[in-house]
C-alpha cells in the first residue's frame, strides 16, 4: 500500500510539473518566430 | 590558520584558476559553441550514436524549450521509479554481500528522489542499508545522470542567452549524452584511479571482521568506493558509500585526497563560466560571473575557517587551550577529523555547500554557530558560489538577469543582458525561479517546528534545534544533501517532506529556467548603446554579488537571526 502511495506521489508531482511547463509557456507567450522554427541548429541560427 | 593551511588554500585557488579555461574551452566544444568538431569525436561518437539509436533519438533535431523540459521531466520520472524499485527488491538481487534487506518505502522514496535530483541527502547509513548493486546501478548511475541533466539545462540557458531569433535551445538527449560520455565519465575515471592509488577502497567485498587492540570485533565495510567517490565529487553529488562520508579514511585517506576532493568539487562549476564566455564570444562575460562566484566562495571559506580555528569562547573561559601547538591543530575539534583539523573543516564545509555537493569531512552540527551558519547561508544563496554542476551557473545567470533589471531601474532604461532586452515575461520567470525555494524551505521548516510528530525528531532544543530543521530543508530544497545532524530524519514525515522539497527545488526551478531560455533565444539582440549597462566589468561582478547577498539576506534573515545568530551571541 505504501509503495502505491509513494509511486503516486512521484507520478503526481511530475504531472504537476508538466502542467507547470504549460503555465510557463503562457508567460512566455506565443512564439512569433514560429515560422522560422527549424529542425537544425544551422537553420535556427539563420537570422544571426 | 597555519602557514600550511594558507599554502593549501592558495594552491587550490591557483589550480582552479588554471583549470577553468582549459576545461571550460573543452566543454564549450563538447556542447558545440562554434559548430566545430569536438575533441575525441573518433572515440565518443560511435558510443553516442549507439545510445541515440537505442532510445530512438535523432541527434540532429533540435528542440523547443517545452520539448527540452518534457525530456528532463520524463527522464527524471523514469529514473526515480527505477531507483525506487531497485531498493525495494535489492534483497533478491545479486551483489549484496552484506545481506542488505529491502529498503523501507518512505526511505526508498527519499533516496530515489535524492539521487535523481543531485541532492544525495542520505537518511540512512549506506554500508548497512544498500547493496553494492543498488549503489552501482542505482545511486552511482544517478550521480552521473543528475549532474549531466544539470549541465544540459545550463547549456540550454546559455544557448538561449547567446542565440538570436532561434526557436530551439538544443537537444536534451544529445546534451545529456555528451555531458556524460565526454566530461563526467572520463574525468571520473582518472580521479578514481588516483584515489585508488592513495588508498581508497575499490572492491566487491562485504564486511571484513577485524579484532581491535581491546579484543573487540569490528566490522569493516568494503565495496566499490573509489569509483563512486570520483563522480560523487565531480558531479557535485555528495552522497558517499559510507556514513561518515569524507571524514572516513576509506573515502578520504589523506591530505592529498582531501585537496583533490576540493578541486574535483570546484573544477566543473567554475569552468562552466568560461564555457559561458565562449558561447557569448566575450570571455569577459564569463570572467565577471566567475569573479562573483569566486568572491562568494572565498569569503565563505575564510569566514568558516576563522570561526572554527578561533575556537569556542566558553572553552577559553574554562581554561582549555585551543591554540595551535605541537600536539594539536588548534580551534574547535569536536566533530572534526584530526587529519584535517579545524581549518580543513572550514574550507571543505564552505566548498561543499557553495556547490550542491553536500559531502562532509567534519560534522556541521558540531561547528561553532557562526561557522555552521556559513554552510547554511551558502545553500540559502541558492548555491551559486560556484554552485552545482550546471545548477550553479544557471542560478548565477538568473541573478545576473535580476541584477541588470535592477540596474535598468536605476537608470530608467530597459535592461539588457548580452544584448537581449529583459522584459516582463523574463522577469516573471526570474521571480518564479527565485521564490520557489524559499517558499518550500520556510513553509516546510515552519510546519516541522509546529507539528509534534516532526518536532520530536529535533535532538537539540532552542536555536540550535531550529537551525537543524532549517538546515535540513534548505539542504534538500537546494539539492545540496549535506546534513547538519542532530535531527532524526529517517521518519515518514521527514522522508516524505524532504523528498518533496528536493523535487520542488529541482523541477520548480528547471521549468521556468528553460522557459527563460526559450524566451531569450527567440529575441533579436540589440546593439549596445551609451545607456547599456556593461556586464563584463568588475563593477557588474560587484553588483551581481550584492544582489545575491541582498536577495538572500532579505528572504532568510529572520530564520538566521533566530537560529545561528542568536546562538553565537549567546556564547
Amino acid at each position: 500500500m505504501k509503495d502505491l502511495i509513494f509511486v503516486l506521489i512521484t507520478i503526481g508531482f511530475f504531472a504537476l510539473t508538466a502542467l507547470y511547463v504549460q503555465a510557463c509557456a503562457r508567460i512566455v507567450g506565443p512564439d512569433e518566430s514560429e515560422a522560422e522554427a527549424s529542425a537544425g541548429e544551422t537553420t535556427a541560427e539563420v537570422k544571426a | 590558520m597555519t602557514a600550511a593551511n594558507w599554502a593549501q588554500l592558495g594552491l587550490l585557488i591557483v589550480v582552479v584558476i588554471v583549470a577553468t579555461p582549459v576545461l571550460g574551452r573543452y566543454m564549450a566544444k563538447v556542447f558545440g559553441s562554434d559548430g566545430e568538431k569536438a575533441p575525441g569525436d573518433r572515440v565518443f561518437l560511435p558510443v553516442e550514436r549507439f545510445a541515440y539509436r537505442v532510445v530512438g533519438v535523432d541527434p540532429r533535431k533540435e528542440q523547443r524549450w517545452q520539448t527540452y523540459a518534457f525530456g528532463v521531466i520524463g527522464f527524471s520520472l523514469c529514473s526515480v521509479l527505477f531507483v525506487y524499485l531497485l531498493q525495494r527488491v535489492q534483497e533478491w538481487l545479486p551483489f549484496d554481500p552484506t545481506g542488505a534487506p529491502q529498503v523501507p518505502e518512505a526511505l526508498s522514496f527519499n533516496t530515489a528522489v535524492s539521487f535523481v535530483t543531485n541532492t544525495n541527502w542520505q537518511n540512512y547509513a549506506p554500508e548497512n542499508t544498500v547493496s553494492h548493486l543498488t549503489q552501482m546501478t542505482g545511486l552511482a548511475v544517478q550521480n552521473f545522470a543528475s549532474a549531466a541533466v544539470g549541465l544540459a539545462v545550463a547549456v540550454a540557458l546559455i544557448r538561449g542567452l547567446t542565440r538570436r531569433r532561434s526557436a530551439t535551445v538544443g537537444n536534451f538527449w544529445v546534451d545529456l549524452t555528451r555531458g556524460t560520455t565526454r566530461i563526467l565519465v572520463p574525468l571520473s575515471f582518472v580521479f578514481a584511479l588516483v584515489f585508488v592509488s592513495q588508498g581508497m577502497i575499490q572492491n566487491f567485498q562485504g564486511f571484513t571482521i577485524g579484532r581491535t587492540l581491546e579484543g573487540a570485533s569490528q566490522a569493516i565495510a568494503g565495496g566499490p568506493f573509489a569509483s563512486q567517490e570520483a563522480i560523487k565529487l565531480l558531479g557535485t553529488n555528495g552522497g558517499g558509500p559510507l556514513n561518515a562520508n569524507a571524514a572516513h579514511p576509506f573515502e578520504n585517506p589523506n591530505g592529498l585526497t582531501n585537496f583533490l576532493n576540493l578541486f574535483a568539487i570546484l573544477v566543473i562549476p567554475f569552468a562552466l563560466t568560461y564555457t559561458f564566455g565562449r558561447f557569448a564570444k566575450n570571455q569577459k562575460q564569463g570572467w565577471a560571473v566567475f569573479a562573483a562566484m569566486f568572491g562568494l566562495w572565498l569569503a565563505s571559506a575564510l569566514i568558516a575557517t576563522a570561526f572554527e580555528t578561533g575556537g569556542n569562547p566558553q572553552l577559553d573561559q574554562a581554561g582549555v587551550t585551543q591554540q595551535v601547538t605541537a600536539t594539536q591543530s588548534g580551534g574547535t575539534m569536536e566533530g572534526k577529523e584530526v587529519r584535517f583539523g579545524a581549518a580543513g573543516c572550514g574550507v571543505y564545509a564552505a566548498t561543499t555547500t557553495g556547490t550542491s555537493t553536500g559531502s562532509v569531512n567534519c560534522f556541521h552540527d558540531s561547528m561553532t554557530p557562526g561557522g555552521g551558519a556559513v554552510p547554511l547561508v551558502n545553500m540559502m544563496l541558492g548555491e551559486v558560489s560556484p554552485g552545482g554542476v550546471g545548477a550553479g551557473l544557471y542560478g548565477m545567470l538568473v541573478f545576473a538577469i535580476l541584477a541588470v533589471f535592477i540596474a535598468g531601474l536605476m537608470v530608467g532604461r530597459t535592461p539588457e543582458y548580452l544584448g537581449k532586452k529583459i522584459q516582463a515575461p523574463e522577469m516573471k520567470l526570474v521571480v518564479l525561479y527565485i521564490l520557489a525555494v524559499p517558499v518550500v524551505v520556510l513553509g516546510l521548516a515552519g510546519a516541522s517546528v509546529l507539528l509534534d510528530t516532526a518536532a520530536s525528531s529535533i535532538l537539540n532544543p532552542g536555536p540550535h534545534g531550529l537551525t537543524e530543521v532549517a538546515y535540513a530543508f534548505t539542504s534538500a530544497a537546494n539539492n545540496n544533501g549535506s546534513a547538519f545532524g542532530g535531527l532524526t530524519g529517517n521518519t515518514d514525515w521527514y522522508n516524505t517532506t524532504l523528498g518533496l522539497a528536493m523535487l520542488a527545488g529541482r523541477f520548480l526551478l528547471v521549468v521556468p529556467l528553460l522557459a527563460l531560455a526559450g524566451s531569450l533565444a527567440r529575441k533579436q539582440t540589440v546593439p549596445a548603446s551609451a545607456g547599456t549597462f556593461p556586464t563584463d566589468t568588475p563593477l557588474f561582478a560587484g553588483l551581481l554579488t550584492g544582489v545575491v547577498v541582498i536577495v538572500v539576506g532579505l528572504t532568510y534573515f529572520p530564520v538566521l537571526a533566530l537560529g545561528p545568530v542568536v546562538e553565537q551571541l549567546g556564547l
